[in-house]
């Protein structure tokens, strides 16, 4: 099976386009995040337990998953992870939150934060 | 069409290709959340020198090997792999056919596809909330730069391998 294939090493014109639509894509892809409201409280799943933390309080708590021990810090009402233990840090690149529905999420180390308040969505259906 | 000429290329650039991505996930690098999808430049040069199934067989066998030496074969990271494979594939074998595209948009469209098919499982499977697209704009960026970068070395070692194997081709291409 040897397709006739013809995939030249210098740029051709469409991928100037499809590099502009992706570029458009990814600056308006944080407008079709649910934006919520500012919440007050974060939910904190880790597989052992399920806890609730209030935003209005600084604090700095270990979260702590197979891999090790993050820490989830609160500050000026929002909240992010800090020292994860996994190997990609998606979870730490995911910023700091404080809208209802926003999230963290580590998957290596099963951990999973979530702002919760008044505008959250149940689900999207598409 | 199976010819051993062609058997061993598509061996070479397998092994090729999981020895990049082993490599990605040894040597430390000071941004862990971008991936710069090294094992990605293997699929490219097996699509120019093998056609699509070529660069169909390096993916396949990229992710099935990478899955079984690091770390359980349904593990959330093997299994989100495999997803970001194929829909990498999904994108490009269609990109290629369409003789639009030079291996820079292909492999633009590849990087793109493969996190968007990444972030789709990780949501369906995993997280099961919208907040994970607040993702897209640092992967979505990432993924097109280092789309461009693996293009271009692809390019490189495509050039490299056709004036090298110029007369083998052809003998290769007579027995076809």
């Amino acid at each position: 099976m040897r397709f006739e294939i013809s995939l030249p090493s210098r740029p051709r014109f469409a991928d100037g386009i499809l590099l502009v639509i992706l570029i458009v894509l990814t600056a308006l892809s944080p407008r079709f995040l649910p934006a919520g409201l500012v919440g007050e409280l974060v939910l904190v799943r880790t597989p052992d337990a399920v806890t609730e933390l209030t935003l209005d309080k600084d604090g700095r708590y270990p979260v702590t998953g197979p891999l090790g021990t993050a820490f989830l810090v609160v500050e000026k009402g929002r909240a992010h992870l800090e020292n994860a233990p996994c190997p990609l840090k998606i979870c730490e690149a995911m910023g700091s939150i404080n809208r209802s529905g926003q999230v963290i999420v580590c998957l290596p180390n099963r951990i999973f934060v979530k702002v919760s308040g008044p505008e959250e969505v149940d689900a999207v259906s598409r | 069409m199976r010819s051993p000429a062609r058997i061993t290329t598509l061996a070479l650039l397998v092994a090729g290709a999981f020895a990049l991505a082993s490599l990605e996930r040894v040597v430390p690098n000071p941004f862990p959340m971008v991936r710069l999808g090294l094992g990605n430049i293997m699929t490219l040069v097996a699509f120019s020198i093998l056609g699509v199934s070529g660069g169909a067989w390096v993916t396949a066998g990229r992710v099935g090997l990478v899955a079984l030496l690091w770390g359980g074969v349904f593990s959330p990271a093997a299994v989100l792999s495999a997803a970001g494979g194929a829909a990498s594939l999904i994108v490009m074998v269609p990109l290629i056919l369409s003789g639009r595209f030079s291996l820079y948009g292909v492999s633009m469209g590849g990087a793109y596809a493969h996190i968007l098919g990444q972030l789709t499982v990780a949501m369906l499977l995993y997280v099961r909330s919208p907040g994970l697209l607040a993702l897209l704009p640092v992967m979505g960026t990432a993924a097109i730069l280092t789309g461009l970068f693996n293009a271009w070395i692809a390019g490189k070692l495509t050039g490299v391998l056709s004036t090298q194997h110029a007369g083998r081709r052809t003998h290769h291409a007579a027995n076809e």
